[in-house]
């Protein structure tokens, strides 16, 4: 019997579902979490004490809260569109959930039975190519949900939304394909191995991208000092008319952007899985489990740093206008992403050969 | 296992732990309350301070201030109601998902409070139904903390709100002034009950 | 040399670093937040709030009634022949809903039985029980009533002369 269900688990089907179901649960409880952190630590920054009543240390706000957005009534506005307003949250929801299954998340576990790759799930070749597009699925998501609304303010926040996010995307894009320069892939694996390979981080050469990445990946996000397309308090945004679960698909999926985008930005730039100052590829021919475990422990680090930066801009920051949002975008890091690409691609063609 | 518990007039067995998904629902309803952002006068002031440091709503899960009352859940009135606002309110408050609480925060939201006059809404009772009333003007931001958990009391224990509520101190002991001696209310303060203020108390000494 | 300065400050952020590194100041100190429900903070010594009657000590003379901007107390003083014995108020309304915490009525009373307590939680379920009458106006059980109160004695107004008398 054991053994059946052995062979049945080598099967490659079976260990992508297995996977798959990980992969998802791990991820709803990061994403669930990391509201619960961000409010705390939001409550740490204006010297407050966040959410701690509910359970111990407050850890069972978020279920609190998701439990409630699902029993919560479901309005519909009469003048929506409403099989376009029923669909719009899940645009932007799926679209970045897809996207973790391209990471890699530490090198190869090498069981003595198998070698399955049991850190990743598809780790597909042209990568970083899915995972731009899928980003810009995410436009639909808003734009769709501002429209749908039947109402002029949703729309005016989906249209805003909207060019905020395409605007962002170009830069964000051009930084990207420095970084697949340098690493001749498209593969996120690749990119980490090209960084394991070099012993150098891609964010010591590649810093102007680095500094690219950041800004457009809070503007990607909608967050502050970006929050333009939901603009909570002043100018109202796209998910105005939704409530209940609608609605906590737009909150989860802004938060599983948040936590997709600094996983991708470590495999990027600070060399994934990879951990500083040891030379990882040949200590993991000799440990190959303890090494892949702790690279594991290293991508997790370097990613919630990423994530507690999303937050730290969030408390320091205000929002900015709406037509200095789209000079940054539009005038500041369009040029300076562009001829960074030309510097980037002249050196890799006459220097580094 | 012959015994049989009761409960509810269903007759399980007692070995079967019996609960009720409501109890687990309204865990979840009254710890998560958003309030909308809603300022009508000076009591917005103290509802903002009971958003910040020193107070801090958020211990409760409430500092989540959603500027659309499709996402929010309680509604603070806080400030003077006037009738030119007034359909605002309804109007707002219809517009809330079930399930909605309202809290009447100040004396204005309360009765209208000093305004007694043509463009004040005497209490925002009269258009709404108001879960919970705090008195103050305004009210400290305590008060308003005060309120969220008496609101939570009551979503845990709808019952609560029939039992006798007094604040403070126990006053189930009998008095000993001039009433405990047997003599019985006089026929004008039964009036002054039923008219309300204005009557002119001075009949008494007549 | 000011062109530098000028590029400098553009690709470094300055400023923007600046206020990165207030905030992080601020995660690590200390919270100055009260844990309201257990932790209650002790209020000025002349805050005002819900007017508190003595009613053993009234002599139902009606000024505070007089005094009273909103018109929210109401004196209804005993009949005649009880008046020369006892001068204990027959009723005493107070409406909450109307009070403005003025201390106006404080203010007024000739024998200081109205004062300001430090309850403020005045939080109810129906506006009914706003309406105090004699007996929900609690009188002579302060020190029992408030532990909560560091300042314990509330004085009234007769208490305060007394002290400067002295």
């Amino acid at each position: 019997m054991m053994s059946y269900v052995y062979d049945l688990m080598k099967t490659p089907f079976v260990l992508a579902l297995i996977k798959i179901v990980i992969l998802l649960v791990v991820a709803f409880t990061v994403i669930a979490y990391i509201t619960l952190v961000e409010r705390r630590l939001l409550g740490f920054f204006q010297s407050r004490l966040g959410p701690n009543r509910v359970g111990p240390l407050g850890l069972i706000q978020p279920i609190a809260d998701g439990v409630k957005l699902f029993i919560k009534e479901d309005t519909v506005p009469i003048h929506s569109n409403s099989l376009l307003f029923r669909i719009a949250p899940i645009f932007t929801f799926f679209p970045s959930l897809v996207g973790f299954g391209v990471l890699t998340f530490a090198l190869p576990w090498i069981t003595p039975a198998s070698k399955m790759h049991l850190f990743a799930l598809a780790d597909v070749d042209l990568g970083v190519l899915l995972v731009l597009s899928l980003s810009s699925l995410g436009i639909f998501g808003l734009m769709l949900g501002g429209y749908a609304s039947g109402s002029k303010y949703p729309y005016f926040g989906g249209l805003r939304a909207c060019s905020q996010m395409l605007s962002y995307e170009v830069p964000l894009t051009l930084s990207i394909i420095t970084v697949v320069m340098m690493a001749n892939s498209f593969r996120l694996s690749d990119i980490v191995t090209a960084q394991q390979t070099h012993r150098l981080y891609f964010f010591i050469p590649l810093i102007i991208s680095f500094v690219i990445y950041l800004i457009c990946m809070i503007a990607e996000t909608n967050r502050t000092p970006f929050d333009l397309p939901e603009g909570e308090s002043e100018i109202i945004g796209f998910h105005t008319e939704y409530s209940g679960m609608r609605f906590g698909f737009y909150y989860v999926g802004e938060y599983t952007n948040v936590v997709f985008l600094s996983m991708l930005a470590p495999a990027l730039f600070l060399g994934g899985y990879d951990i500083p100052f040891v030379n990882d590829i040949a200590l993991w021919q000799v440990y190959p489990q303890l090494i892949s475990i702790l690279g594991f422990c290293s991508y997790a680090i370097k990613s919630v740093l990423f994530a507690y930066f999303y937050i730290w801009v969030r408390a320091t920051f205000p929002r900015y206008r709406y037509d200095q949002l789209l000079k940054i975008g539009w005038l500041v890091l369009l040029p300076i992403s562009l001829v960074n690409l030309f510097i980037v691609a002249g050196i890799k063609l006459f220097l580094l050969k | 296992m012959g015994r049989i518990k009761d409960i509810n007039g269903s007759g399980y067995p007692e070995w079967i732990g019996l609960t009720k998904l409501d109890i687990i629902l309204d865990y979840c309803r009254r710890n998560s309350l958003w309030p909308m952002t809603f300022g009508l006068a000076c009591c917005a002031i103290e509802m903002i301070c009971a958003m910040c440091s020193r107070f801090d709503l958020s211990r409760f899960g409430s500092e989540v201030m959603r500027p659309s009352p499709r996402q929010s859940d309680v509604m603070i009135i806080a400030g003077t109601v006037t009738l030119k606002m007034a359909p605002m309110v309804r109007r707002l408050y219809d517009e809330m998902p079930y399930p909605k609480w309202v809290i009447a925060m100040g004396n204005c939201a309360v009765h209208g409070g000093p305004f007694d006059d043509y463009a004040v809404l005497q209490g925002a009772g009269r258009i709404l139904p108001v879960d919970i009333y705090i008195s103050g003007c305004p009210p400290r931001p305590e008060a308003l903390l005060y309120a969220l958990m008496k609101l939570q009391e009551k979503i845990r224990n709808p019952k609560v709100v029939n039992e006798p509520h007094f604040i403070g101190p126990d006053y189930s002991k009998p008095t000993k002034g001039w009433m405990a001696k047997g003599e019985e209310i006089p026929e004008v303060v039964e009036e002054y009950l039923k008219q309300g203020r204005g009557v002119d108390s001075s009949q008494i000494l007549e | 040399m000011q062109l530098l300065n000028k590029f400098l400050k553009m690709i470094t952020f300055p400023d923007l670093l600046k206020g990165l590194k207030i905030t992080t100041k601020y995660v690590s100190k200390k919270k100055i937040t009260e844990k309201y429900p257990e932790e209650k903070r002790s209020y000025p010594y002349r805050y005002r709030g819900r007017i508190h009657v003595t009613i053993d000590t009234c002599i139902s003379c009606r000024l505070c009634e007089k005094a009273c901007p909103e018109g929210c107390l109401k004196v209804f003083p005993p009949p005649r022949e009880i008046m020369k014995t006892d001068k204990r108020p027959a009723q005493f309304y107070f409406s909450q809903e109307h009070c403005l915490h003025c201390g106006m009525c404080v203010d007024s009373c000739p024998t200081g039985s109205i004062h300001h307590s430090h309850e403020f939680e005045i939080t109810v379920f129906n506006t009914k029980e706003l309406l105090f009458d004699k007996e929900k106006l609690p009188y002579d059980m302060l020190k029992k009533q408030y532990k909560w109160n560091l300042v314990e004695n509330v004085p009234t107004k007769v208490e305060v002369k007394k002290k400067e008398e002295v």
